[in-house]
């Protein structure tokens, strides 16, 4: 009976969390017939790909933009890879009353929603413009630089390279190993869970980037597929949802993808808790 | 030299972040204080900002504690009845979707007519909550996990109840996932414009209006004015509720190891 009770509360939790999802998949399948007559409806009445096949035919400014998202995410992706684990590094080795200061700031810095940090960044753009004559608004340039120095990968990171034991690094030091040699060989091999962990964060955040885009590009063509999907929904409905579908599958296939590296990055945090 | 030669790694996050945030944003404060007008008496009259902070405060005061609780039984049932690793992944699985890809379904629910009379913010509310559960809960089922298990038992065996164990137990002794797990729903509740954004446009219903989208309107305007003094007015909110939460935390951590 207690077997029972479970297996119907599993299959309550999973069908909450996944219903959103479970219901853009089926109406992917939809034709535009079944999805203009306005009553909420799950499963499809014919199973048709009509939809794929229009976005990716007809449609091909779709994935124009898609690519667009591509390069926005890699740009981000790979500087804020780079630059936070530099100064993570930093942080971990370095102990001064300074290098705490300097990381509370960061730490308040990373709590501040987007409405706040893009102000300073509109403000500096538009006095480089102003001074240097360089225009920064409507490229894609301008979406991708503060990205790079969000200060979300540093606060992550920092845990755990101090996480590692404190053995490693002096030995390493003994052995006549440079500070970048101990990075590289030592710290980053150490840590490469939670630099997988680190790698789906910044992707989510950045596949799915709205407030930047609508601050800093104007023109359609530069734009990431999560705005153009916004529109698509009042124009062209027939086609959202297969657009939708495509747009969601990479993330949750890397999601899939490094689960693995996910689990054995908390039972980690379990044991050094213990 | 030796002293300096870590700064190399720090250098470029430095710069960027002095030049991106910092430096703009201190310039920035002579719009609000050295400006010929009032620019703090004059958003306290601004109608929009009134009713984007009463927003905002409503939201946050009931979403935020049922985002923790709701995280925390989620986590607890997972832990105390082993429940299969698909119900981890579909908690988990609504922090990877992206926003506008399941705007159609939150779009054809809030028009539906049997939403008709509710308040716009509990519909924008009820998405917080699907789309962020996830973090409250892997926080608590990590700590969950790693607790030691004697100190429970022993409370079971001197006849304590479930419930007085969770609430004399367990939660102090969580109290630092707890922390965790409201700053971490403080920060995405501030982020939950992406939401609205995506399901109801740039100009949504008066009812779900909050601080985020004010400020937004504000910048696409460049007013910076009444921007500025909106932003330091969250920026100040924030400020405060990370310092009472960090503190209460350390006060439980005082208490625990009495």
């Amino acid at each position: 009976m207690k077997k029972f009770t479970v297996k119907l509360l599993s299959a309550f939790i999973i069908i909450v969390f996944i219903f959103p999802i479970l219901y853009t998949i089926s109406h992917s399948f939809m034709d535009g017939y079944q999805l203009k007559n306005n009553e909420v409806e799950i499963v499809p009445e014919i199973f048709n790909i009509q939809q794929y096949y229009e976005i990716s035919v007809e449609k091909n400014e779709y994935f124009k933009l898609y690519i667009n998202s591509a390069i926005m995410t890699a740009g981000v992706l790979l500087g804020q890879m780079i630059v936070s684990i530099g100064a993570a590094y930093y942080f971990s080795v370095k102990k001064s009353r300074y290098s705490e200061v300097l990381f509370l700031i960061y730490t308040f810095f990373m709590l501040l929603p987007l409405q706040i940090t893009l102000i300073p960044n509109v403000l500096l753009y538009n006095s480089i413009e102003r001074y240097l004559g360089l225009r920064l608004f409507n490229t894609q340039f301008a979406v991708i630089l503060p990205g790079v120095f969000s200060t979300l990968g540093v606060f992550f990171l920092k845990q755990f390279f101090e996480s590692m034991p404190q053995s490693y690094y002096e030995i390493a030091k003994i052995d006549g190993a440079s500070d970048l040699e101990i990075l590289l060989h030592v710290v980053l091999p150490y840590s490469k869970n939670a630099i997988a962990a680190l790698c789906l964060l910044i992707f989510i955040e950045n596949w799915n980037l709205i407030e930047q885009p609508i601050i800093f590009l104007s023109s359609m063509s530069k734009m990431p597929v999560s705005i153009y999907l916004n529109t698509l929904y009042s124009s062209y409905r027939e086609i959202f949802y297969a657009g939708s579908v495509l747009f969601m599958f990479p993330v949750i296939y890397v999601f899939m993808k490094i689960r693995d590296k996910l689990k054995v990055m908390v039972l980690k945090i379990s044991d050094e808790g213990r | 030299m030796k002293k300096y030669s870590m700064m190399k790694y720090i250098l470029p996050s430095i710069f960027g972040v002095a030049f991106l945030n910092l430096v703009p944003f201190i310039i920035a404060q002579k719009y609000v204080f050295f400006s010929s007008g009032g620019s703090f008496t004059d958003i306290f009259s601004n109608m929009g900002f009134i009713i984007s902070i009463k927003n905002t405060a409503v939201f946050m005061s009931v979403f935020i504690p049922l985002a923790v609780i709701i995280g925390f039984v989620t986590a607890f049932l997972t832990e105390y009845l082993k429940l299969s690793f698909w119900v981890q992944a579909a908690v988990i699985l609504p922090i990877t979707v992206p926003a506008s890809s399941v705007s159609g379904f939150f779009r054809e629910i809030a028009a539906s007519s049997a939403l008709e009379n509710i308040n716009g913010l509990f519909i924008v509310g009820f998405i917080f909550l699907w789309s962020c559960i996830g973090y409250t809960y892997i926080i608590f089922l990590i700590s969950l996990k790693n607790r030691d298990k004697s100190i429970e038992e022993a409370a079971y065996l001197d006849g304590s109840g479930t419930l007085r164990t969770i609430f004399s137990i367990m939660l102090p002794l969580h109290s630092e996932a707890l922390v965790l797990a409201v700053i971490v729903s403080t920060y995405n509740s501030l982020k939950i414009f992406r939401m609205t954004y995506a399901i109801f446009g740039e100009y949504p219903d008066y009812r779900m209006f909050m601080i985020q989208n004010f400020l937004h309107l504000k910048l696409k305007e460049l007013s910076l004015d009444t921007l500025m003094a909106g932003a330091d007015i969250l920026l100040a909110f924030i400020f405060i509720l990370l310092f009472f939460i960090l503190r209460s935390g350390r006060k439980h951590k005082i208490k625990m190891s009495l």
